[in-house]
């Protein structure tokens, strides 16, 4: 590996980010609708539109090809439906039941072409990221840069344009199909729309990234997002952030090592999502652990002042509230007495006076407030 | 004329069919369960999580041990159940969402082990392209042993635990409060299921896994309401399907994982469409017709 980013590392460095900025726009909206697993049937499905449309125009480099492949993928969305709707078949066994079948089919067919045709299982799964390259777009007669490349930029802008034109009512159908729906927007539509787009992104990125990848960089930037973001446009831009950075990580790493960088890729989704986990606000375990301490104290602050304030005025009161009589009292250890004591002091809810421990008026309401409860 | 001479039953096809026969029954049987379960997409998440699993046997025992590949395929089928249940409780992230996350990133890892393998080049590394889409040609007569002794665990554990199983897959509560070990059943069923993935990725492949797990049970769920016949129907379909496929696959020389898919695929429509018409001529057949098949309908879970 000499002189590290020579020009085709850089020229793979720009396919695989595009197609992950691709992926992560077209599978935020699926996550998003709980459709996760169509990204996974439509990737598996194209593989039948390219074999049919081969059938037909005989060259592999047909763009008719792309189109057969994404109506294949548009065509399995609708039959998981028909499945769902018509036939009574649950949604994940109508997933389970359809792309089998049409991978199926893809790969017999292609078992009895065999000596006609040059088509890989094989790098429809793992995709040909590494050799993304050697195929560049020629215009004129100079190579203009990996012919991926243009058609996945071409994807990402189609696809924010179509973002910027349809935000508005995307916004509406998908956190709320019915009012949508009463104001003359209409949700099926829109599903249509996405899932069309979806296959589109699905057939444009698996030649290179390979079916998995595209399943990862749909789900997985998208997943790490919504740990982070509330609203519609964050999810959006942390999707494609997370993508971007999953790429580049993914590329750099792999290249280092010298493995598959579509696995790399693939990992490094599972990566940012481990660490959105882990320390995402509200539902990262940090945030999860550290609300949890939060509220034990808050509950041993309330205990101490109830106990407090029930004895301060009374006869044993030089007994019951002395501080260093709390350990028998309260059965508390005493490191535990002296964490909640020093915190209440310094949230003024307590005040010493020569050994007792007495609650300030803020206290004193805090406690009734927690006994009448 | 012996007709079975048409089809030229070599001993190596025997064994396949044998093979596909038996794997069809245990998968057929549980997938049944997994259809009602609603978490039929479990089998296609871990067989493609069981990947890397299987290549890290191999990395690690350096020839192609089916014991070593078998036992890391399961730890890593077993890891990704694990994880996939771990975050469908603990965070905001739903169930598709978490299996596809989970599917993705295992198999990434499976590319990588794979590239470096590939690295490497040793002569028993050459079969390992095959469990991407399964290899049935390939099954030897000690395969035969353990798809055997699959096929019995999973009628065994059926059998022995039937009235234990159908109410925590009907109403999870209810097994609760009759102090059933819910939790058991749940590891049982997750072993088992675990366990017919990993040994069925060598015969059906990493994507037809799925198929060969649910389509018997839906196309044996338009044919009958009752679970006991349900199940009983899955296997015996599951095991059937193994065998016309292999024929199929034998005489048109088409890949058997595909040919299998394909034909379950076409027994689910058929199923489809003869409840179908079923259904209609009962809508014609006058008010006692209806009335018994209400009456049919309130005993579902009751048998």
């Amino acid at each position: 590996m000499n002189n590290f980013p020579d020009i085709a590392d850089l020229q793979t460095l720009l396919v695989a980010c595009l197609g992950a900025v691709a992926c992560a726009l077209g599978g935020a909206f699926l996550v998003l609708r709980r459709l996760s697993l169509l990204a996974d049937a439509i990737s598996h499905s194209i593989l039948l539109g390219i074999v049919l449309a081969w059938i037909l125009v005989r060259d592999l480099g047909s763009p008719f090809l792309l189109l057969g492949a994404t109506a294949s993928g548009v065509f399995a969305v609708w039959l998981v439906e028909w499945f769902q709707q018509r036939a009574g078949i649950k949604e994940d066994a109508a997933m389970g039941l359809v792309f089998p079948a049409l991978f199926s089919a893809a790969v017999v067919l292609i078992s009895q072409l065999a000596h006609s045709v040059h088509l890989d299982t094989d790098a429809v799964i793992n995709g040909r990221l590494e050799l993304a390259f050697l195929d560049p777009l020629i215009v004129g007669n100079t190579p203009i840069g990996p012919r991926s490349a243009w058609i996945l930029g071409g994807l990402v802008a189609l696809q924010l344009i179509l973002l910027a034109i349809f935000f508005h009512p995307l916004r509406i159908v998908w956190f709320d199909p019915a009012f949508a729906a009463s104001i003359g927007i209409s949700p099926v539509l829109f599903h249509w729309c996405v899932t069309t787009t979806a296959s589109l992104t699905c057939v444009s990125a698996f030649d290179a990234l390979g079916s998995i990848l595209v399943v990862a960089l749909m789900v997985g930037p998208a997943s790490s997002a919504l740990l982070w973001a509330r609203q519609l446009s964050g999810v959006l831009v942390l999707s494609v952030l997370f993508a971007l950075v999953s790429a580049t990580l993914g590329f750099v790493t792999g290249a280092i090592l010298d493995v598959s960088l579509s696995g790399m890729i693939a990992v490094c989704t599972g990566v940012v999502f481990g660490i959105s986990w882990f320390a995402a606000p509200e539902d990262g375990l940090v945030a999860q652990w550290a609300r949890k301490r939060r509220q034990v104290l808050e509950f041993r602050i309330g205990l101490l002042l109830v106990h407090l304030s029930t004895h301060e005025d009374g006869p044993d009161s030089d007994e019951e509230c002395r501080y260093d009589r709390l350990t028998s009292h309260l059965k508390w250890p005493e490191t535990l007495v002296t964490d909640v004591t020093s915190d209440a002091l310094r949230r003024e809810l307590l005040i010493e006076e020569k050994g007792l421990l007495r609650c300030t008026l803020r206290g004193r309401d805090l406690a009734k407030h927690l006994s009448s409860n | 004329m012996n007709p079975l001479n048409l089809w030229e039953i070599t001993p190596g096809l025997a064994t396949v069919v044998l093979g596909t026969a038996l794997l069809g029954l245990a998968t057929g049987a549980l997938g049944s369960l997994a259809v009602l379960r609603r978490n039929s997409l479990m089998g296609d998440a871990l067989s493609h999580a069981a990947y890397p699993g299987l290549l890290a046997g191999f990395l690690l025992s350096g020839t192609k041990s089916v014991a070593m590949m078998v036992l890391g395929a399961s730890i890593f089928a077993a890891l990704a159940q694990w994880l996939t249940g771990l975050l469908i409780r603990s965070t905001r992230v739903r169930p598709d969402a978490a299996l596809a996350l989970v599917m993705g990133c295992f198999f990434g890892f499976g590319m990588i082990l794979q590239s470096h393998l590939q690295q490497n080049p040793s002569a028993a590394q050459a079969g390992l392209k095959d469990y991407l889409f399964g290899q049935a040609g390939l099954l030897l007569e000690e395969d035969i042993a353990l798809l055997a002794a699959l096929a019995l665990l999973v009628l065994v554990a059926l059998v022995m635990g039937w009235s234990r199983w159908k109410i925590i897959t009907f109403d999870r509560a209810h097994a609760v409060s009759l102090g059933i070990n819910v939790f058991f059943w749940d590891v049982l069923y997750n072993f088992l299921f675990i366990l017919s993935v990993v040994i069925g990725l060598q015969v059906a492949g990493v994507v037809l896994m799925s198929a060969l797990l649910i389509m018997p049970g839906c196309a044996a769920r338009y044919w009958t309401k009752r679970m006991s016949t349900m199940v009983t129907l899955a296997g015996a379909s599951g095991a059937i399907l193994g065998v016309g496929g292999t024929f199929a696959s034998d005489q048109l020389s088409w890949p058997p994982g595909p040919t299998i898919v394909l034909l379950g695929f076409a027994w689910l429509i058929i199923s489809f469409f003869v409840r179908d018409i079923r259904k209609k001529r009962n809508q014609y057949s006058g008010n006692s017709a209806k009335i018994s098949d209400a009456l049919h309908l309130g005993g579902v879970g009751a048998n």
